[in-house]
């Protein structure tokens, strides 16, 4: 009884969610352990066709895995994701400061900056990230000669990000300014102020703080992006994993810590966006 | 340019295609790991959960190289267009189950009541009563997720798939010249953001549900 008490809870698992079924009888905690058993032996049957695949091919064979004991691989490894970190934090700076005007512009009262920045914004969403990232890292060569390989790979993918995502945050940004009530505006004119300095002075600190679960967000989905850096060969985390693999001949490896390594720092930004949202939402 | 134009359109049959069948797989498993995370049932709730951490967590390069190298070590010859649908199937699996819970939280709880109370079973209150609501509800953020998938399936460029990004640059590189490439594949992705745009939008006020 205990096991299938442990195995079942009928509560959604965020409080306020959508509760589908009651507390069970005893026939229906037979119905739902013996379901439980199948499904999870099913899962597990996959899992372990894939482990017995993978060691039939001699994947977890510790030559294979040999490497990562040396702290000169981790250290390789880890030079990489301070070279993501850094394009990542310069894109996200320059982007969160782009898209806040961009939002600005196009919510405030002057037409023209409106027009530019729909134009801007709509413009750069559309675009594929990776032609934009190849395609500055080819032009840039033109425009400014002379310089070294991943000078050009870091400048690439910065304005690339940089470009996409300026446009993003603009957008959740311009949601956060729609969503303050228009009596603030009014309000902040009624004391003297401009439309343009209500809207700056007022509407947008109550913007940002509301936005704020989504350009956290939005930060992983661009930390996230840098690793389209490979494209351009930057000196990032997967380039280096590539590396490491190539050397030792253990491409799927490398790869697999090297993604634990990006998955651990994302995953703690989503975390960090979740919170804040719970948060705003009580 | 103009002697490229037909490598350019095999690109794009090939990014259309990579969404298509991306999607496809992707909705199969975010339907089934939506169904995971709703259950009662804890090992598969922790089970879900862990899928979409894993997924949404990931940069899809990453999961391109590992189904790259992953699936002959699985015994799975082939190529890679399919490789690229995999990852990109089992990528966009983690956002569909979230976007599907959260349509199934968007279900009011009195409806599950009232479904229970005429004696449904789970499975029935999901099949009958939740899910085509919640599949309504899904299709705003559905076809989001569809105008952001077409440009990242761009991703599978680096495991050798030519897709439309590729075959710009591929043919950009080889003419030496990569500026009327690039805008010509820019005017594509603008028509094509408005184009899924605007039909999104239609279908979701057609399948609105009013409450």
């Amino acid at each position: 009884m205990s096991v299938s008490s442990w195995l079942i809870d009928v509560k959604p698992s965020r409080a306020g969610e959508l509760q589908l079924v009651e507390e069970l009888g005893p026939r229906g905690r037979r119905r739902a352990l013996f379901s439980t058993l199948l499904a999870t032996a099913a899962l597990a049957a996959a899992v372990v066709w894939i482990i017995r695949r993978f060691q039939a091919k001699g994947q977890f064979a510790g030559a294979l895995w040999a490497p990562f004991k040396q702290w000169a691989i981790w250290k390789f490894l880890l030079i990489g994701l301070g070279n993501t970190l850094k394009a990542a934090g310069l894109a996200l700076f320059l982007s969160v400061a782009i898209g806040v005007a961009m939002a600005v512009w196009r919510s405030g009262p002057n037409r023209s900056a409106r027009a530019l920045s729909s134009i801007y914004v709509e413009g750069f969403r559309a675009c594929a990230l990776v032609l934009l990232i190849t395609f500055l890292f080819f032009q840039m060569s033109r425009w400014f000669p002379g310089w070294r390989l991943q000078r050009y790979a870091f400048v690439a993918l910065v304005i690339g990000l940089t470009l996409y995502y300026s446009t993003v945050f603009a957008e959740v940004i311009r949601s956060g300014i729609r969503s303050v009530a228009k009596g603030q505006t009014e309000a902040g004119m009624s004391i003297g102020l401009t439309e343009g300095r209500s809207l700056r002075l007022i509407v947008l600190p109550q913007a940002i703080r509301r936005a704020l679960p989504n350009v956290v967000a939005q930060a992983a989905s661009l930390l996230k992006d840098t690793s389209l850096g490979v494209f351009v060969t930057y000196d990032e985390l997967l380039n280096r994993a590539d590396q490491v693999g190539g050397f030792g001949d253990n491409k799927l490896q490398s790869f697999v810590v090297a993604g634990a390594m990006y998955i651990a720092v994302i995953a703690v930004l989503t975390t960090i966006a979740n919170r804040l949202k719970n948060r705003q939402g009580n | 340019m103009f002697d490229n134009l037909p490598a350019l359109w095999h690109g794009l049959v090939k990014t259309i295609g990579l969404t298509f069948f991306g999607f496809l797989i992707g909705s199969v498993i975010g339907s089934v790991i939506a169904i995971f995370r709703v259950s009662p049932i804890r090992p598969l709730r922790a089970f879900g959960a862990l899928y979409v951490g894993l997924m949404i967590n990931s940069p899809l390069v990453f999961l391109m190289f590992v189904a790259f190298y992953g699936t002959p070590k699985l015994g799975l010859l082939i190529n890679e267009f399919r490789t690229a649908a995999i990852a990109i199937g089992l990528y966009l699996g983690g956002y569909i189950a979230e976007t599907l819970r959260a349509g199934i939280s968007t279900v009011s709880n009195g409806q599950a009541e009232a479904a229970r109370s005429i004696g449904l079973t789970f499975g029935q209150t999901l099949r009958h009563v939740v899910i085509p609501q919640a599949t309504r509800s899904s299709v705003g953020p559905l076809a989001v997720l569809l105008n952001a998938t077409y440009r990242n399936v761009a991703a599978a460029g680096i495991i050798g798939v030519i897709e439309f990004v590729k075959a710009g640059k591929t043919a950009g590189e080889t003419t030496a010249r990569v500026l009327p490439f690039f805008v010509v594949q820019f005017a594509v992705f603008i028509v094509l953001g408005l184009a899924t745009g605007f039909a999104a939008q239609r279908l979701d006020q057609r399948v609105a549900v009013k409450r």
